[in-house]
C-alpha cells in the first residue's frame, strides 16, 4: 500500500493519526432494491477513500451506514477492529459533512463549530478557542461572529468541515460536499478540503459521483455500481488499468472497438495491444480504448478519415471515421493535430497501453465490421455516458 | 435622439405616479376596511349625552369584576391552551416528520379534523370527558383548555408544518446527532430554534382563537372573555363595546410583539450583511 501511495504521490501515513476503518459484508435492501450487496472494503488510517458512482449506486447508503444514520441489514462496521455496527450515531464519534447545508441557521460559525465541543462538555474558554482555531484552518477566521444565512454556500459548507474536525472525529465522512456548490468555488474548496485533511491526517471516506473530484481528493478511489464494489484501486490504476466494463466507461471517455483477442493480445485498429488482468483472452472482442490512447497519423492509405475537430487547448478532440464505417474519438496534442483537417486520411493504431477487452456480445459497437454494428456512421465513443 | 429619451423618461415617470396612484388607493381601501369599524367603536363606546364625549363606559370596565375576571380566565386558558398545543404538537410533528413521514397524511387528516366537527358536536362528544376532567380538575374553568388544545390543532398544524419544511430537518437533525447530541438536545437546541417563527405563528393564532372562543364555552357553561361579553353587553352595549376594542388591540399589540421578536435576528443578520463588505476576506 505504501507503495501505492508513494506511486501516486500520497502522503506518508506515518505521520497520520487516524483510525483504520473496515466495512465487512454490508448489506442493505429496500424491498427489491439492494443498495448494497456485500459490501466489503478496508480503510488504512489516515486515508482518504473516494466512493464513486452513479446515482443509486449505495454510496450513500453506505456512508450513512458507517456514521450510524443507517442500519445494515447484515454486516459489520470496524474501527480499529472494534465492531460499532450497533452503537448510536451520536456515540460514534464521525464527523460528517453532508451534502445539502447543514449549519444550525440560528447560530453563528463559531457556535455551529462549537456545537460538537458542547455536546462533549468542553469548557467554554476551550471551545472557543479550538472552534476559532478550526475556522482559521478552514480560512474563515473573521466570519466567527456570522450566522449561515449571511454566508455563502462556499463558506458554509468549509464551516461545516471545521464542526465536523472539531470533534477530532475517528472518521471524517463527506457527503457529496461540494455537489451544491458552482465549479469555481468547488474546485478551490475540493483542493482545501485535501490540504486540511493531509494536515489533520484523519481517516476520511468521500461521496462523490465526480470522478474529477474523486482522482483528485483520494487516495484510492472506489468504483461502485448496483451496491457492489467494482474496484478499488488508486485513481491512476482506475483511470489507466479498470477491472471491468463498468469501470473503464464511468471513468472517463471510452471508445468500443471491435478486435480479435489471443495469447494475451488483442488485434485491435490494425496493431496489437496488450490486455488488462479480467480481459477476455480470445475471440471476437469489445475492445474499451480511451481516447489518448489512439495515434492517428496522416496517410493517403490510412484506415479512417477526420470527421471532425474540436480544439480544446493543449489537446485536440478529433472524431474519425473507421473505414468500416464506426466513429472513434481521438484524443492528441494540440501540436500533433496541426497537420490534420476535416476530411484527412489518416492512419489509426493503438499506443503502447494495455486494455480492456470484454465478450462482443457487451455492446454491438464490439461486433465485426462485417455485423450490424458497423452501420455508417455508428459512434463507438461512449462518451455521452462518461461524461465526467 | 435627446427627444426620443425624454419622450421615454416622461412615459416613465407617469407609469410610476400611476402606480403610486393605485398603490395609495388600495392602501386607503384596505386601511378603512379595517379601521373603520374600530373607530365605529370607539366612536360609540365614547358616546356620551346629547353628543358630547364621555370614558364612562372604559372606566366602567372596572366595575364589572366577572368580566375581569371572565379576562384573566382567558388569557389564562391562552396560556394553558398555548403550552398544551406546542408540548402535543411540535415532538409529534418533528418525530414524524423525520421518523415516520409515511404517517405525515394521517397526521394531517387528524390536526385537521376539528376544523369539520361543529362546536355543538363536540360538546356533546366530549361531556363524558369533562365529567372525568372535573372530578380530577375540580369544577374550574381552565378544564376548556383541553377542548381548546384540539379546537387550534388545524391552524397550529399548518403553521408548524410549514416552518418544517421550510427547513431542512432531516439533515440538521442527523447533523446535531453525528455531533453527539440527544434525541431532546437536537429537538431543544437545534429544531425548536430553526423553526422559532412557525412556533410563534401558531402560538399567535390560538391565543387569537382561545381569546374569540363563544361557543363551546358558552355550551359547557364558563365564563370566559367572550361569554361574559355578550352578558354585559344585554346590560351596557357600551361597556362591552369598549372591552372588545380593548381586547382587539391587546390582539394587535400582541400579534407586534411577536412579529417584532421574529424579525430582530433577521435585522441583526441585515446590518452585519451591511458591515461584510469592509471585512474583505475570502473571495468564496
Amino acid at each position: 500500500m505504501t507503495s501505492e501511495m508513494e506511486r501516486t504521490g500520497g502522503p506518508d501515513r506515518s505521520t497520520r493519526s487516524g483510525v483504520a476503518l473496515q466495512l465487512v459484508e454490508l448489506r442493505r435492501s429496500w424491498g427489491a432494491v439492494h443498495a448494497l450487496d456485500g459490501l466489503s472494503l478496508d480503510i488504512a488510517a489516515g486515508e482518504l477513500v473516494a466512493f464513486l458512482g452513479p446515482s443509486g449506486c449505495g454510496k450513500t447508503t453506505a456512508l450513512r451506514i458507517i456514521a450510524g444514520l443507517d442500519e445494515a441489514d447484515s454486516g459489520e462496521v470496524l474501527v480499529e477492529g472494534e465492531d460499532i455496527s450497533r452503537v448510536r450515531a451520536s456515540r460514534r464519534g464521525m464527523g460528517m459533512v453532508h451534502q445539502a447545508y447543514s449549519l444550525f441557521p440560528n447560530m453563528t460559525a463559531r457556535d455551529n463549530v462549537a456545537f460538537g465541543l458542547l455536546m462533549r462538555k468542553v469548557g467554554k474558554v476551550e471551545r472557543r478557542r479550538r472552534a476559532n482555531d478550526l475556522l482559521e484552518l478552514v480560512g474563515l477566521g473573521q466570519y466567527a461572529n456570522r450566522y449561515p444565512s449571511q454566508m455563502s454556500g462556499g463558506q458554509q459548507q468549509r464551516v461545516a468541515l471545521a464542526r465536523a474536525l472539531a470533534i477530532e472525529p475517528r472518521v471524517l465522512l463527506l457527503d457529496e460536499p461540494l455537489s451544491a456548490l458552482d465549479a469555481k468555488v468547488r474546485g478551490e474548496l475540493r483542493d482545501e478540503i485535501r490540504r486540511i485533511q493531509l494536515e489533520v491526517g484523519t481517516t476520511t471516506v468521500f461521496v462523490t459521483h465526480d470522478q474529477e473530484e474523486a482522482f483528485a481528493l483520494a487516495d484510492r478511489v472506489a468504483v461502485m455500481n448496483l451496491g457492489l464494489l467494482e474496484q478499488v484501486a488508486p485513481p491512476t490504476e482506475i483511470y489507466q488499468r479498470p477491472r471491468t466494463a463498468f469501470v473503464a466507461e464511468f471513468v472517463g471517455l471510452t471508445n468500443r472497438l471491435p478486435g480479435v483477442a489471443r495469447g494475451g493480445t488483442v488485434d485491435v485498429l490494425d496493431s496489437q495491444a496488450p490486455l488488462l488482468d479480467g480481459s477476455v483472452e480470445s475471440g471476437d472482442v469489445t475492445v474499451l480504448v480511451r481516447p489518448e490512447s489512439i495515434r492517428v497519423t496522416p496517410s493517403p492509405d490510412g484506415n479512417a478519415t477526420v470527421a471532425a475537430m474540436s480544439f480544446r487547448g493543449a489537446i485536440c478532440l478529433l472524431r474519425i471515421r473507421l473505414t468500416a464505417g464506426n466513429i472513434v474519438l481521438v484524443q492528441v496534442p494540440s501540436a500533433e493535430s496541426a497537420e490534420l483537417s476535416l476530411g484527412t486520411a489518416v492512419r489509426a493504431t493503438m499506443r503502447a497501453v494495455s486494455v480492456l477487452a470484454v465478450p462482443a456480445a457487451n455492446g454491438q459497437e464490439g461486433r465485426s465490421p462485417s455485423g450490424e454494428g458497423a452501420a455508417e456512421g455508428q459512434d463507438s465513443s461512449s462518451a455521452t455516458r462518461s461524461a465526467s | 435622439m435627446a427627444r426620443l429619451a425624454k419622450a421615454r423618461t416622461s412615459g416613465g415617470s407617469r407609469r410610476t405616479g400611476t402606480r403610486t396612484l393605485v398603490r395609495w388607493l388600495v392602501l386607503t381601501v384596505i386601511g378603512a376596511y379595517l379601521l373603520v369599524p374600530l373607530l365605529s367603536m370607539l366612536d360609540f363606546s365614547t358616546r356620551g349625552a346629547g353628543g358630547s364625549r364621555t370614558l364612562e363606559a372604559w372606566t366602567a370596565i372596572g366595575s364589572y369584576p366577572e368580566l375581569l375576571s371572565a379576562i384573566a380566565v382567558s388569557l389564562e386558558l391562552a396560556v394553558l391552551t398555548v403550552v398544551g398545543m406546542l408540548c402535543l404538537l411540535v415532538p409529534t410533528m418533528v418525530w414524524v416528520h423525520l421518523r415516520l413521514p409515511g404517517v405525515r397524511r394521517t397526521m394531517e387528516f387528524v390536526c385537521l379534523l376539528p376544523l369539520t366537527i361543529p362546536a355543538i358536536v363536540l360538546v356533546v362528544g366530549l361531556s363524558p370527558v369533562f365529567a372525568w376532567l372535573t372530578y380530577f380538575f375540580g369544577d374550574t374553568p381552565l378544564v376548556l383548555a383541553f377542548v381548546f388544545v384540539v379546537l387550534v390543532l388545524p391552524y397550529a398544524y399548518r403553521a408548524i408544518d410549514a416552518g418544517l419544511r421550510a427547513v431542512d430537518i432531516e439533515t440538521l437533525s442527523e447533523a446535531a446527532l453525528g455531533l453527539g447530541a440527544s434525541w431532546w438536545g437536537t429537538l431543544f437546541r437545534i429544531v425548536i430554534p430553526s423553526i422559532r417563527g412557525a412556533l410563534l405563528s401558531a402560538a399567535v393564532l390560538s391565543i387569537a382563537l382561545v381569546m374569540g372562543e363563544y361557543t363551546i364555552a358558552s355550551l359547557l357553561n364558563y365564563n370566559t372573555l367572550q361569554v361574559v361579553l355578550y352578558q354585559v353587553g344585554l346590560r351596557n352595549a357600551a361597556v362591552s363595546v369598549a372591552v372588545s376594542l380593548a381586547a382587539l388591540i391587546f390582539g394587535f399589540v400582541l400579534l407586534f410583539v411577536v412579529s417584532s421578536a421574529g424579525s430582530r435576528r433577521r435585522g441583526a443578520a441585515r446590518e452585519e450583511t451591511t458591515l461584510a463588505p469592509l471585512e474583505g476576506g475570502l473571495p468564496l
